[in-house]
């Protein structure tokens, strides 16, 4: 509906199975964990889901995190080993991942490098922040992108040689 | 799966090759398709690098930016670098700013650049402004050429404005507006005026203008100021077409201010694969009835030839059989002769030994019908133009026996037909003073010769320390029996010998040869063998039966025995090398001709050459080049033509050249004394000629790439 | 003495060519010198020289024969070395070079691969008709020089 508070988006996650801990401030899923919200799809073998009490000063930031029951928010989710990243025709691999709610930003880590590719071009990095909300991304301490420019005037420049 | 990242994955032909990008840091901006770099920043694609402390590169357009010691590298191995840059990875178009570099000629001549802004249009096109151009190393390079703009196409041309010429630093010459055409493949390069004096010809600048009309077409258009004669122009024409059609065009042209006479000079090569294989091969080398070339070239195979030599020639080959139609025609160029003789045409049809079946009976022939053309009256603006037409077959039959693998007999015989359409007599008609034309007739020769080889032996000689050469002597022994039958002399005596078909005269001989070869075995870096001669040594000698017998007077004694032929041909090392060859009169005791040719590196930086040749009585010429070679690049060459018979000097040749290896610049200076006797003038002649080289942009060559009469060997 | 000094007759001993060779093909020498046609003669003079050898029989099939030499005709130039009163020449040498590739047809490799360089001098008369006749002569003593030389350098190796 039109004008109507917005409805809270829907965080699912399935794995093979699941635990709490610290009185449910942390859950953590473990085996063919998939975690899907918006059209965000991650999949890992662990993933620690961490809320904290609700901030009622902060200004409602998160529209995915709040639990209206409990007074609780999400804080941040942990991917961990074999973690993949899709975001429509972008994907991504590391060995573990950050998301932190609050500054909807993604921190994917890798040995020796992180990779994140769409169609062919691919980018390499020990570490990857992803701004989820400004579709901006840098990575640090060495990067290497491989870019095939799209439709380029390569074609009639370079095949000539 | 993520593809794999690798930038050489480029397999299949059609597919986009990747553009690298490394960095410490990057970022990117996925809405406005940006990617912002910093630190370490290389962009790889294909072969070239750009390298900058901080990039941004639009991924839509292709557009970048790059910022703080921007370095540019092509594949070739040519740098620029530059404060600040920008470039599309798409189009390839850039532009740098400040920038200093290395371009890489194709020959590795390194040619270094700098300038305020250097555009980049495609991989032929550039533009730079405030440029300068050098092929010097050094903070003060011995040469520079400064530009105000510059337009390049490579493989084609230079454009500049506000140009100037810098020695040391020093301007020297302002060039407003300047071309420098620049096909390396075709060793262009800016042809810059040559100097030169000469008492004869004056003072003497020669300008070339260099017109790169495509990449199969250039010409050179030349007008050279002689101060004595006039202005004499040339034009040269090249063409390459297609990979099997080539050739060139060249004329010269003068009224000479100091004989009134008109000099012209027409040369062209022409090579060109026909259809089906088919060879064609011409040569045009024409010049006015006043020799252009005993008075403008140096040259010493042109100034002193006896006639010119045009041809056509048209060439096919199979495994045994080449059919070829040759049309040739040579003009006397002696001052007080026209004589002239045509080959218009020849067809010979070859047909190379093979064997009849299994017989052991080995054929050969030759069908040949010529056309010539002779001017019977040699003098000056008389001719006597008589043609001959002669049709030729010549069958051969041998029949090799062997004795043993070191013994061999060969027996051949063969017949040859002539028919020749007319007589040229001796004998002279009074009322012309011309000789008698009767009709045809045709000349029948039955010929016999029997070759025996052997006994052929040897020896081997091994090394004498390890990985030294090995050497074999072997001795062959040759004893030859040639008969050519005495019959139809009355046909034979009414022919007029032009070539070696009409040579033939009743001949009843035996010739022996004693060979020697000493063959050196190496072993190149491989490990494989190779064997070559070093030396050959041959003793020959015939006897002439027919001699024998004949009716002996006082005066004129039966001499069988022809002169003793003594030939040496060695080259032992690259240091040495001895030619010889004698013949020595049995008769009368003396040697009858002599050349001995010696060449000899004494060192690294000495080398001498002297060839002695002599007649008896008749002539004797020396003819010895020194050649001096002195540390950072100086080489000194003296050579001479000696008459020794006459005891006069015929030509001094001095060569004085300045060519550094590291340096970018090289200088030569030619000197050339002689008698020049041409035009019935005897007179002394004295030349110099200054050749200057900007090695790698332009060289211009005094001598026009003749080589006077220096020697190497 | 030969035996003694170490000398033996070709053919016996040591066999100098491998059992293997025993034919030669010898097709038309291709010719890119400036001198045109004088490919043809060299190349039947260069079989007569084989053929009177005898140690490798010539054939002409090329795809049959164990060796097969093939030739160009890469240099022809002459050179002025005397000269009468008037400085005009009265002899030249005239120059040949032919680069030669014989080829192991039956071990597919290469046997001899050289470039050789031979001379002969000639006089040319004052007549330009009768020099041809000269000048040909001095091409038939190069090609004899060579051919005996290729039928050493084939044969001869060791």
């Amino acid at each position: 509906q039109q004008g109507s508070e917005e409805e809270p988006k829907r965080l699912e996650i399935t794995s093979d199975k699941m635990r709490t801990e610290d009185n449910g401030r942390k859950i953590v899923f473990t085996g063919n964990v998939r975690g899907e919200w918006e059209d965000v799809v991650l999949t890992s073998e662990i993933l620690e889901v961490y809320t904290q009490p609700k901030d009622n000063t902060a200004p409602q930031t998160s529209a995915s995190g709040e639990d209206p029951k409990s007074g609780q928010e999400l804080e941040k989710i942990i991917a961990i080993k074999n973690v993949d990243v899709i975001k429509g025709t972008k994907k991504a691999r590391g060995d573990k991942a950050i998301y932190y709610d609050k500054t909807q930003k993604m921190v994917l880590t890798g040995t020796p490098h992180a990779t994140a590719w769409e169609n062919e071009n691919i980018l390499e990095g020990p570490e990857m922040i992803f701004y989820m909300n400004e579709d901006r991304f840098e990575v640090t301490n060495g990067v290497k992108l491989i870019l095939f420019p799209k439709n380029s005037e390569l074609k009639q420049v370079d095949k000539k040689k | 799966q993520p593809p794999v990242p690798d930038s050489t994955q480029n397999a299949e032909a059609e597919k986009e090759d990747p553009v690298e990008i490394t960095a410490d840091y990057m970022e990117h901006f996925v809405k406005e398709k940006l990617i912002k770099a910093r630190g370490n920043v290389v962009v790889r694609y294909q072969n070239r690098t750009v390298r900058a402390d901080k990039m941004a590169v639009n991924t839509e357009t292709g557009q970048g930016h790059a910022q703080g010691n921007v370095v540019m590298q092509t594949e070739d191995g040519s740098t620029m670098e530059a404060v600040r840059g920008d470039f599309n990875i798409k189009t390839h178009r850039g532009i740098l700013l400040r920038t200093r570099g290395t371009l890489k000629g194709q020959d590795g001549q390194e040619y270094y650049v700098s300038g305020q802004i250097f555009r980049r249009f495609s991989d032929e096109h550039y533009q730079t402004e405030n440029a300068t151009l050098t092929t010097c190393t050094g903070l003060l390079p011995a040469w520079m050429i400064e530009v105000g703009k510059a337009d390049i196409l490579t493989e084609d041309r230079a454009l500049f404005t506000g140009g100037v010429f810098r020695v040391k630093g020093i301007p020297l010459i302002f060039i407003p507006v300047g071309y420098v055409p620049i096909i390396t493949e075709r060793k262009s390069g800016f042809l810059t005026p040559s100097v030169g004096i000469s008492n004869l010809d004056g003072l003497t600048i020669q300008n070339r203008y260099f017109w790169a009309i495509s990449r199969s077409y250039d010409a050179t258009i030349g007008a050279d100021y002689l101060e004595n004669r006039g202005l004499r122009s040339s034009l040269e024409f090249r063409y390459r077409p297609h990979e099997t059609t080539e050739g060139w065009w060249r004329g010269e042209h003068l009224k000479d201010d100091i004989s009134g006479r008109t000099f012209w000079k027409l040369d062209a090569r022409h090579k060109q694969v026909l259809p089906g294989g088919a060879q064609l091969q011409a040569r045009l080398d024409q010049t006015s009835s006043a020799n252009f070339n005993k008075t403008f070239k140096s040259q010493t195979e042109i100034r002193t030839r006896r006639s010119n030599d045009s041809f056509l020639s048209v060439f096919k080959g199979w495994e045994t059989n080449s059919l070829d139609i040759l049309g040739r025609y040579r003009e006397s160029e002696q001052a007080d002769r026209d004589d002239l003789f045509g080959i218009l045409p020849s067809a010979t049809w070859v047909t190379q030994s093979f064997e009849l079946g299994k017989s052991n009976f080995y054929f050969n022939q030759e069908m040949n019908f010529t056309q010539f053309l002779l001017d019977l009256d040699p003098t000056i603006g008389t001719d006597n133009n008589q043609t001959i037409q002669r049709f030729d077959f010549h069958p051969q039959v041998s029949y090799p026996i062997s004795f043993a693998p070191w013994l061999r007999l060969t027996p051949q015989v063969g017949f040859r037909e002539t028919y020749y359409d007319k007589e040229i007599s001796d004998q002279i008609d009074p009322s012309t003073g011309q000789p008698f034309i009767k009709g045809e007739f045709t000349r029948e020769v039955f010929e016999f010769s029997t070759v025996l080889e052997g006994p052929k032996f040897n020896r081997v000689f091994q090394p004498t320390e390890p990985g030294g050469a090995a050497f074999k002597h072997v001795v062959e022994p040759r004893v030859q029996y040639d008969y050519i039958s005495n019959f139809d002399r009355k046909d034979r005596e009414r022919v007029r010998v032009i070539d070696g078909i009409d040579d033939v005269r009743p001949t009843e001989s035996l010739t022996y040869f004693l060979t020697q070869r000493l063959l050196r075995k190496d072993t190149d870096a491989k490990g494989n063998g190779v064997v070559t001669q070093v030396a050959r040594f041959e003793v020959s000698q015939s006897y002439n039966f027919r001699e024998s017998r004949r009716f002996e007077t006082p005066l004129t004694p039966r001499r069988p025995f022809s002169n003793l032929r003594f030939d040496l041909d060695s080259r032992l090392t690259d240091y040495f090398m001895l030619n010889f060859d004698s013949e020595y009169n049995v008769y009368d005791g003396h040697v009858q001709r002599f050349n001995v040719d010696v060449g000899v590196k004494i060192s690294e930086w000495l080398m001498v050459v002297v060839e002695k040749r002599q007649v008896h009585n008749e002539s004797a010429m020396i003819l010895g080049t020194l050649d001096v070679t002195l540390p950072k690049g100086w080489n000194f060459k003296y050579s001479a033509r000696f008459d020794e018979f006459n005891d006069r000097v015929l030509e001094h040749n001095g060569r004085a050249t300045y060519s550094d290896k590291c340096k970018c610049w090289g200088l030569s200076l030619d000197i050339i004394r002689r008698r020049n006797i041409n035009l019935n003038v005897n007179q002394a002649e004295t030349k110099i000629l200054l050749s200057f080289e900007l090695r790698g942009l332009a060289d211009f060559d005094g001598s026009r790439g003749e080589t006077f009469i220096h020697r190497g060997f | 003495c030969l035996p003694a000094c170490g000398y033996q007759l070709v053919g016996t001993g040591a066999a100098q060519l491998p059992p293997h060779l025993k034919t030669i093909a010898i097709p038309v020498f291709d010719n890119v010198s400036q001198e045109p046609t004088i490919n043809r003669n060299l190349t039947e003079r260069v079989r007569q020289s084989f053929l009177r050898d005898g140690r490798l029989k010539l054939m002409a099939d090329t795809a049959r024969a164990d060796l097969v030499m093939t030739g160009k005709l890469t240099g022809y130039s002459i050179r002025a070395v005397a000269f009468d009163a008037r400085d005009v020449v009265t002899e030249y040498w005239v120059y040949i070079n032919l680069d030669v590739v014989v080829q192991d047809q039956v071990l597919n490799r290469t046997h001899l691969k050289q470039t050789l360089k031979t001379r002969w001098d000639y006089r040319p008369s004052i007549n330009v008709v009768d020099a041809e006749a000269s000048r040909q002569a001095a091409f038939l003593q190069a090609y004899r020089l060579l051919g005996n030389r290729l039928v050493s350098l084939v044969i001869d190796q060791f």
